[in-house]
């Protein structure tokens, strides 16, 4: 017997937890200038799979965050 | 001037003036800055060229400077990312060993550009004095987003530090006081006294 499972993924939700939030933008933030061969990387936060969470990987979490949303 | 000429001439004018191809920049404002030993200096990088025409979103950038000149304090949030209120703002990490700064970075959160049309500081950096000599400060590794997410041609311009000596303070009074006393009594044993408010010399 097999099950399918539908996974429904919503661009920019790091943590799929099904929403972006700031714990998404935490993830990207305590990762923030780190290369994929040092600690601290979280292959997560690097959006753009480019081995480096830059600026380019947080507007793109940022961009999809509500508006009015206050996280530090 | 054929008319092809004129009309070529004109369109390389308009081609040369459109926003569309003038280039962002990202400045260490001022350019050039005096401080003395062990006195703070603050310095903003500041972005501007025709943000207004395209809409800012994010920004990055390294600062590097001479180590043995000066060292970093502090990197602060600049007004450019304050007309949005909803932004988050990275300080970055200093190496002192390196004399870098990396990774300082801002941008709003949702969907709405920096409300920026001729640009502004983007970060406020204070370095602190720590010996006579002049400091590059160099940007590099600087990105600046559009609202459309992409990524703008920058041209960067850093700055420079020049530390200077402290300056004398009451020890130079004193010392110069002082100076001013012995030389008062030799002249005086020399039977000279200097008549300021008469305005030349006496002899006694």
């Amino acid at each position: 017997m097999s099950v399918a499972v539908e996974a429904q993924l919503t661009p920019g939700d790091l943590n799929l937890d099904g929403v972006v939030d700031c714990t998404d933008l935490e993830i990207q933030t305590l990762s923030f200038g780190r290369q994929s061969d040092q600690p601290g990387f979280d292959p997560r936060a690097d959006v753009d799979q480019s081995g480096l969470v830059d600026v380019r990987d947080l507007v793109f979490v940022a961009w999809r965050l509500p508006a009015t949303t206050t996280c530090f | 001037m054929s008319p092809l000429e004129r009309l070529l001439t004109l369109a390389a004018v308009s081609l040369v003036a459109s926003p569309a191809f003038a280039n962002t920049t990202m400045d260490v404002a001022p350019a050039e800055t005096s401080v003395s030993v062990g006195d703070s200096s603050t310095l903003e990088v500041a972005i501007g060229g025709f943000v207004g025409e395209v809409g800012v979103y994010g920004f990055q950038f390294d600062l590097s400077y001479d180590p043995s000149i000066v060292s970093v304090e502090r990197v602060d949030e600049g007004p450019l990312l304050a007309p949005g209120g909803f932004k988050v703002f990275l300080p970055g990490e200093v190496d002192e060993g390196a004399g870098r700064v990396g990774f300082v970075a801002g941008t709003p959160l949702g969907p709405q550009p920096l409300d920026v049309p001729h640009g502004g500081a983007a970060a406020t950096v204070r370095f602190k004095a720590l010996a006579r000599g002049t400091s590059p400060i160099t940007i590099s590794n600087a990105v600046v987003l559009s609202f459309d997410r992409e990524e703008l041609s920058i041209e960067t311009s850093g700055g420079l530090v020049r530390v200077v000596p402290e300056p004398a303070g009451p020890l130079l009074c004193a010392t110069s006081l002082l100076a001013l006393f012995v030389y008062e009594r030799a002249t005086r044993r020399r039977g000279v006294v200097k008549t300021f408010a008469a305005g030349g010399l006496r002899l006694r």
